[in-house]
């Protein structure tokens, strides 16, 4: 029992430990100009196109049917407490600083985090890695940089887009049902007047980092893996329970940073 | 592979290959073939031994210069080598464009121009698995001259070529070596066959362990 726990504890901390290197070299790698080269480039925007651009339709649908069931609920609930001052607070609270960042980041775990470890895996079985570092293309910085970078930068832009339609969706839903002390202005004000220089970082940190991290986790599950085909799908289901596991503890971890 | 250059020695393997320098090396299978390419461009370390590079030990180089060496070498893999989320054409351009940030219009240009020297269509916009053998060929022969070389490495290059475009690559090459790029050529084929499109070539063998020189071109 003890060994298996203890097993367990050091594969986890090598996980961990692998991971924080993955991420400084990727970091230091990103910090200089010369790294961007036009192919990396093109590969950023790839990813930013396939992570963010392509999961809009999605973020759209989740992101009305948050704003339908949760805006909605919360203003009749603070309606009977009448305390309906508070719909800026609380939402802020619920959408802005936990649910948007983590939907998002579940959202694109499950759409891109698979599609990238598996990705990487298939190029590493056909030795497709060994022919990029032939011609002289670092591994980290043309698979590992820009896939982790497009990562944060759309689940940073998808948590926006989220909010915003949630948010929207909400208060359209609330007038609609005539809800007693809701109008645009007092609601938007509200929200707005709630949002504070911490939140705002706390959001910047869960979707930034939990994308950066959801980038790095997946790619090292796909490259890290042996020469079988069937080390396809174990580096997908690798890629995103890790990734899960670290957005969960990175979230509550932010949480209390920032507002405990 | 040195930048100062004594003559081409035989003792177990040991050699230097100065610019203008032109080896062909017989092996048996491609899985020698593509190791022995691998040790030149310092991805195996060898059991025993160092490899330079233009006077550095690969060992002994930072990652970031070990790359930017790397795209200095052009290579034809024995087995293809192809990123296949990527077109041919950009499989070609990827490097260019990594390390020399070249616009897509200056290397459509540059592709144009290796291509019509060779004889052949451009690389296609295709993927590598949508393309046929022949075209992967000769946008091999593509990939490995775009840019500035000062080392080839060559594995099995004249495979699927017509003999058109092969004396017309070899000439290509013959160019490059006159401008001091120095070319390993792997072969498991007729090395004869090759030395007759090549001016001086040495000619060694690699059979198992094996070192053995049939010709200093030298």
């Amino acid at each position: 029992m003890l060994g298996f726990l203890g097993s367990h504890i050091v594969r986890l901390w090598l996980n961990c430990r692998d991971t924080a290197a993955i991420s400084t070299a990727v970091l230091t790698a990103g910090c200089k100009p010369s790294s961007w080269s036009r192919a990396v480039r093109d590969v950023l925007g790839k990813q930013i196109y396939f992570t963010g651009v392509d999961a809009l339709g999605l973020i759209i649908v989740i992101g009305l049917a948050t704003g339908l069931s949760v805006v909605a609920q919360v203003q009749a609930w603070l309606l009977q407490i009448g305390q309906s001052e508070l719909i800026g607070s609380v939402l802020v609270a619920l959408l802005i600083r936990e649910a948007g960042p983590l939907i998002v980041n579940f959202i694109v775990i499950g759409r891109s985090g698979t599609a990238m470890a598996t990705e990487l895996a298939a190029m590493n079985i056909r030795n497709e890695v060994r022919s990029l570092e032939a011609q002289g293309v670092d591994s980290l910085v043309y698979l590992v940089m820009p896939r982790a970078v497009g990562c944060a930068l759309s689940v940073f832009g998808l948590a926006i887009f989220f909010n915003a339609v949630s948010l929207t969706t909400g208060l359209f839903m609330a007038v609609s049902r005539g809800a007693v002390g809701t109008d645009i202005v007092s609601f938007g004000t509200s929200v707005l007047a709630n949002i504070s220089a911490t939140d705002i970082a706390n959001l910047l940190l869960k979707t930034l980092l939990g994308g950066f991290l959801t980038g790095i986790i997946c790619c090292r599950a796909g490259l890290s893996g042996g020469g079988k085909i069937t080390d396809i799908p174990r580096a997908g289901t690798s890629g995103v329970v890790s990734s899960l596991a670290a957005l969960i503890v990175l979230s509550a971890l932010i949480s209390i940073a920032t507002y405990a | 592979m040195a930048d100062d250059c004594p003559p081409a020695t035989s003792s177990p393997i040991e050699f230097k290959l100065c610019p203008g320098d032109t080896m062909i090396i017989k092996v048996k299978g491609l899985e020698t073939m593509e190791a022995l390419g691998d040790i030149f461009e310092g991805l195996i370390e060898p059991a025993q031994g160092v490899v330079k590079f233009l006077g550095s030990p690969w060992s002994e180089l930072p990652r970031s210069r070990r790359a930017a060496l790397r795209g200095s070498i052009g290579r034809i893999f024995a087995r293809g080598g192809w990123i296949s989320n990527l077109s041919v054409f950009q499989n070609v351009a990827l490097a260019s464009r990594h390390h020399h940030n070249a616009t897509r219009s200056a290397l459509r240009d540059e592709i144009g121009r290796i291509s019509d020297a060779l004889g052949i269509d451009p690389p296609p916009h295709l993927s590598p698995e949508q393309t046929p053998e022949k075209r992967l060929c000769e946008a091999a022969c593509v990939r490995a001259l775009l840019g500035s070389r000062s080392l080839f490495i060559l594995e099995r290059a004249l495979a699927g070529l017509e003999d058109k475009t092969a004396s017309n690559f070899a000439a290509e090459v013959e160019k490059r070596r006159a401008e001091g790029a120095a070319v390993a050529w792997i072969t498991d084929g007729d090395a004869t066959r090759i030395a007759s499109l090549l001016r001086k070539p040495m000619i060694a063998s690699l059979e198992g362990s094996a070192w053995r020189w049939m010709e200093d071109g030298r």
